[in-house]
Parts: C-alpha cells; sequence; structure tokens
C-alpha cells in the first residue's frame, strides 16, 4: 500500500500525463500547414455531354430543271441586305438551271423590269414597297409569275462611324409586299433551347406539308430566322415543338417557309449564304426551290 | 469538578474522533491505486485547456475567412482569389470560407478556374456565399460549387450563359500567310457556335450539378440566361437564402461546429476593377477603379475576339456604344444580336 507521499506522486504523474497527452494531440490534429492532395470529379465537364453534334456540312445544288429563258430578277432597289457573293449559292442555282438572273437596281425601272421577269426575288429589303410598287408585284403574281420573298427578324446592326461606335436596330422584312398575300412577318427571332444547331436561335425546320419544295428535305437550319403565316396558304416548313418566340414564354412550332399560291415566303435569308448553304439540308431546299418556281 | 471541564473534554474527544475518522478515509483512498489514478485524470482534464492556452502553436482560435471576389474577373482576379482560397484552406485554423461576392462576371477561362478552386475547397471545408449587388455570370459559376448561397434583397444572381466575340474574317492574302484554312479565325462562322456551346453546356451543367437538388425551375429556364432578383432567386433554388454577410459567417461557423471564433478578413493587394457601376458603388474595397466594359469585350477593332466571355449581358453591349438602340421587342433575353455581314468584332 502507498504511503501518502507516493500516492501523492501518483495523482500528480497522472494529472501531468494527461496535460501532455491532450496538447500533443490538439497539436498533431489541427493538422500542418499545406495543401492536401485530394481528388475531385467533375462529370459535369465529362466531354461526352458538352459536344453537340453538327448538321452535316456537306452540300451539292444541281437542279433537274432546264429554265433556259425564263428570267429571274432579284431585287436591289430597296436597300436589300445582301451581297450578290453571300447570295451565291442561291444565285449559282438559279444560272445552273438555266434562268438569266437580272438585278434590279434602280425602283425607277420597276415596271418594265418586272414585265420582263417569270420569277421575282425580294430579300430583306430595308426600304417598304410603296402602294403602287406593291400593286405592280400583285399584278405579276396574278399573271403567273412567281414570287420569293425571305425576310429577317427585327436585329441590331453595330455600325461604325469614325470614332464612335454604335448599335441600331434594323427591320429588314418585306412586311408590306407580303401584307398583300396576306402573309405576315413576325417581328421577334424565334429560339430553341432544347433543340438547336449550335446555339439557342439557329433553329431546324422540317416539313410540315409534303411538296416539290420538301422532297429530299430531313431538316434545314435557320440562322437567327422569324416565323412566318399565310393566312389562306399553307405552311411548308415549320420548327420544332420547343420553339420560342423572343419574350414570350410559349413554346411551340413555327412556319418557317409558306406557300400561297404563286408566293414563297420564307423566314430567314441567311440559309442561303455562302457558309450557311450547306448545313443539313440547307442545299437540298434550294435546289427544290428552283425547280418548283421553274415548273410552276 | 465543573462544567467547563467536561465541557472542554467532550470538544476534544470530538476532534480526536474527527481526526481519527479523516485518518481513516485516506488511508482508504491512499490504500486504492486505481482511486489515485481517477483523481489524477480529473485534475489533469481541469488543467489541460490552461496548458493548451499557453502553448503556441497548438490550439489556435478557430477562424472563419471572409474572402472577396470583387469587380470583373480577368486572370489576375481569379489567380489572387485562387490563391487566398487555397491558402485558407491549407491554414489549420481556418475552419470555414465565406466568399464575398460583388461582380457581373468576366472571362470563362478566368470563372472556370474560380468555379474549380471553390469545388476542391467546399470538398475540405465549409464554404458560404455571400453575394453583395451582384453575382452574375462568371461570378454565379464561381458561387454554386459553394454549400450555402446567401443574397440580400436587392441582389442580382445569375445569367448562366456566355458571349462571344468573333474573331474577324479575313479572306487570304499575301501580307500575313497561314498554312491552313481554319487558321485565321479558328474554325468559320458556323463553328464557333458549337464552341462557344460547349462553353455553355459546361457552365450549365455545373449549375444543374451544384444546383439540381435546390432548383424548382427546368434546366431550359436556367438556359436563358436570365439575370434573378434575390425573392426570385431563392424562390427557384438558385440561391438559398435571403441575408447578409453576418449571416453567412454565421452559417459557416455552424457549419464547422464553431462555439467560438475569429473572422479573418482576406484582402486582395492591388486594385480592384469594376465594370458595373452597381457593383462599385456596392464595394468596400478601398483601393478600386471603375473601366469600360471594353475592358472585356474589346472596342470594336479587328483585335477583339475570338473572345469567350461569362458576364452580365448588359455589360457586353454597352462596349460598343455609348448610345445603346435597344432593338424594338426588347426581351429579358439577349434580343440584340448583329448578323453576318456587319464589321469586325461584332458580339455574335
Amino acid at each position: 500500500m502507498p504511503d501518502r507521499r507516493q500516492a501523492l506522486g501518483v495523482v500528480v504523474a497522472t494529472a501531468a500525463v494527461v496535460i501532455a497527452v491532450t496538447v500533443a494531440v490538439t497539436a498533431l490534429t489541427s493538422g500542418a500547414p499545406g495543401f492536401q492532395a485530394i481528388s475531385v470529379d467533375h462529370p459535369e465537364f465529362d466531354p461526352g455531354t458538352l459536344i453537340a453534334d453538327r448538321a452535316d456540312d456537306t452540300a451539292s445544288i444541281d437542279p433537274a430543271v432546264d429554265a433556259s429563258g425564263q428570267v429571274v430578277l432579284v431585287d436591289e432597289a430597296h436597300r436589300n441586305q445582301f451581297s450578290r457573293a453571300e447570295m451565291k449559292p442561291l444565285l449559282r442555282a438559279f444560272t445552273e438551271a438555266g434562268f438569266e438572273v437580272r438585278f434590279l437596281t434602280d425602283s425607277g425601272d420597276f415596271d418594265d423590269a418586272l414585265a420582263a421577269a417569270d420569277v421575282f426575288v425580294v430579300l430583306t429589303p430595308r426600304t417598304s414597297y410603296t402602294r403602287s410598287q406593291v400593286a405592280s408585284v400583285n399584278e405579276f403574281t396574278a399573271d403567273g409569275g412567281q414570287l420569293i420573298l425571305a425576310g429577317e427578324p427585327t436585329t441590331a446592326e453595330i455600325v461604325s462611324g469614325g470614332l464612335q461606335v454604335s448599335i441600331v436596330e434594323t427591320n429588314d422584312r418585306p412586311a408590306a409586299l407580303a401584307r398583300s398575300y396576306d402573309i405576315s412577318y413576325r417581328s421577334r427571332y424565334l429560339y430553341d433551347l432544347v433543340d438547336y444547331a449550335g446555339i439557342y436561335r439557329n433553329l431546324y425546320a422540317t416539313p410540315a406539308t409534303a411538296s416539290g419544295l420538301t422532297q429530299g428535305v430531313d431538316r434545314m437550319v435557320v440562322y437567327l430566322g422569324t416565323a412566318v403565316t399565310a393566312t389562306g396558304g399553307q405552311t411548308v416548313f415549320e420548327t420544332g415543338e420547343t420553339t420560342h418566340i423572343a419574350g414570350t414564354g410559349e413554346t411551340r412550332s413555327r412556319g418557317m417557309v409558306v406557300r400561297d399560291g404563286n408566293v414563297i415566303a420564307i423566314g430567314d435569308q441567311t440559309l442561303f449564304t455562302v457558309d450557311r448553304f450547306a448545313s443539313a439540308d440547307n442545299d437540298e431546299f434550294i435546289e427544290n426551290l428552283v425547280e418548283y418556281v421553274a415548273t410552276h | 469538578m465543573g462544567g467547563n471541564d467536561t465541557h472542554d473534554d467532550g470538544d476534544s474527544s470530538y476532534s480526536e474522533a474527527l481526526r481519527e475518522d479523516l485518518d481513516r478515509g485516506l488511508d482508504a483512498v491512499t490504500d486504492s491505486y486505481v482511486l489515485l489514478v481517477v483523481i489524477g485524470l480529473l485534475i489533469g482534464l481541469q488543467l489541460a485547456p490552461v496548458a493548451l492556452s499557453a502553448t503556441p502553436g497548438a490550439g489556435d482560435a478557430a477562424t472563419v475567412a471572409v474572402i472577396r471576389l470583387s469587380g470583373g474577373i480577368d486572370g489576375d482576379a481569379a489567380n489572387a482569389v485562387a490563391t487566398q482560397i487555397e491558402r485558407a484552406v491549407s491554414d489549420p485554423s481556418v475552419k470555414a470560407i465565406v466568399l464575398r461576392i460583388n461582380s457581373p462576371g468576366g472571362g470563362a477561362a478566368a470563372s472556370e478556374q474560380l468555379y474549380l478552386t471553390v469545388a476542391r475547397a467546399a470538398e475540405q471545408l465549409p464554404v458560404i456565399v455571400s453575394v453583395n449587388s451582384i453575382a452574375a455570370s462568371g461570378a454565379y459559376y464561381t458561387a454554386v460549387a459553394a454549400d450555402h448561397i446567401y443574397v440580400k434583397p436587392s441582389s442580382l444572381i445569375g445569367s448562366v450563359g456566355v458571349v462571344f466575340v468573333a474573331p474577324q474574317e479575313i479572306p487570304p492574302q499575301e501580307r500575313i500567310v497561314v498554312t491552313g484554312p481554319a487558321k485565321q479565325t479558328g474554325g468559320d462562322r458556323p463553328s464557333w457556335y458549337y464552341k462557344i456551346d460547349a462553353a455553355k453546356q459546361a457552365f450549365l451543367g455545373a449549375v444543374m450539378t451544384q444546383r439540381g437538388d435546390a432548383l424548382s425551375i427546368p434546366r431550359t429556364e436556367v438556359a436563358t440566361a436570365k439575370l434573378f432578383s434575390a425573392p426570385r432567386a431563392v424562390q427557384s433554388g438558385i440561391a438559398d437564402e435571403i441575408g447578409g454577410l453576418q449571416s453567412a459567417i454565421q452559417h459557416a461557423a455552424d457549419v464547422a461546429d464553431l462555439q467560438h471564433y475569429e473572422v479573418a478578413v482576406f484582402e486582395r493587394g492591388g486594385t480592384t476593377t469594376f465594370v458595373t457601376r452597381t457593383a462599385y458603388t456596392a464595394s468596400p474595397v478601398g483601393d478600386k477603379r471603375l473601366v469600360g466594359p471594353e475592358y472585356f469585350v474589346g472596342n470594336g477593332t479587328a483585335a477583339t475576339g475570338p473572345n469567350i466571355l461569362m458576364l452580365a449581358q448588359s455589360v457586353a453591349y454597352q462596349a460598343f456604344s455609348d448610345r445603346v438602340v435597344p432593338a424594338g421587342a426588347a426581351t429579358n433575353d439577349s434580343a440584340t444580336t448583329n448578323r453576318s455581314t456587319v464589321p469586325a468584332g461584332a458580339v455574335v
């Protein structure tokens, strides 16, 4: 049995051990400075989920018609927003089909030029048609002439002017001319957050009504397009069910190409251009369009 | 014999009896080693905290680190904040991090660096975000990796999307000769759509992964890139709670189970660059400057693209004009855009 001095020693020693162990454990578990080697997974960055399949970009336009002796008149007299170089796929298609392609550069020659044409192409006019010009075109189509209209939604154009760069609003649609045929263009652009070609405002359009215009076309890609409706006509191509009109919450398919008699109206011009005509079946549509106006 | 004598004899007997009882008690204690050790343990446990506080380095006060992400996110800002986060994580005294965000976003790569850093930190410590005036685009990308997001009633948060400044398309020429058709611009214009969509999908995927359980809105609504008000953000799961910096600090301490803690604000050296006045005026940073949005977007010159940004939408378009004319059918999403025929440096 310990005496009292020994007993005190046991108590002191035990207390000392407890204090020492507590201090040592705290120092060890509080960690030493320095970076820890940890591994963090990021499944959200799996390349397979980030890469979208690009729409086919091979193209071949070979109209199977002989339009020799027919004239295509392309409007350039209403500040039309295109260049001939840009529109080469469409213009070349007309040429290869045998059409003579003429350009209307002076509205003073309007009636004479129109009278000599079989097909009139109006692409994104920035200047509105006058009433008399609309009447002349109405008469042209009533006499059997084919009319192709293309418009774009309201957009902003960045304009450089000396030291200042500005953004200006543009409205490049043949609104008045289309209205004379009960065809209407919306002003706002279409977009789709579910099914799109690259970014949300490049939409797919698929056949809505089978016709010569849709033959061989699985889908087209339209680049910043707008909706078109023909009150008395038919929708030839339409966008997907998840299409929005900008600024609205509703989603449904929208007309992209409509036809009413001799008039074909398209809600996008960009699909005809040199760097877009090869997307998906845009080339097939161009071929069909040329063949259609040549034979109707 | 008197009574006093009898009383004295009684007292003496009582004291002796008490002493004998005490001796017997002590003998009983000292006879038992187990009891001695138990007493030593109890005394040791009582004295250990005193010893800890007297020992330098051991048991430093627990700390909640507050790290600021302020202004536009360029490489300098991202590197500074990422370094602060990593230092906080590696500091044994730091038990939680509060990331104070006041930014409209900035460069995509810089924003992604911050997201990855915060995600890594959140694996090791509680990370709580406190939004000041704005956490948009790249700044929101940074925030979603945290455990909890606080916003103030007037905070703006969200804008999950990418802004792309396209490279100028230059026809072949003899002065600058390249060895492949895509060398000048990195690819044709349609291909760029897919490139930036991949960046958007990564951003969107990060938001859905980190916030998915909390979100009450569909992926497509997040993809509209809208900026949310604070109440709407909390309602939809874009953010968690309305509260200020103190709430975030307390939350961080609670998650780290800290009863007593210090708050250490990690200040970044140098000048903080802001591109939006709202963030600039709301920021308590002492050394700050307000720059024009062209700092990120360019000013329309040929040298600006390709440039991938995660920036609040209004900032990008302001770079091109001091007089912005909105599209007639103005929408909450990006209604204004340019066509392919416009001059160099245009926003796609």
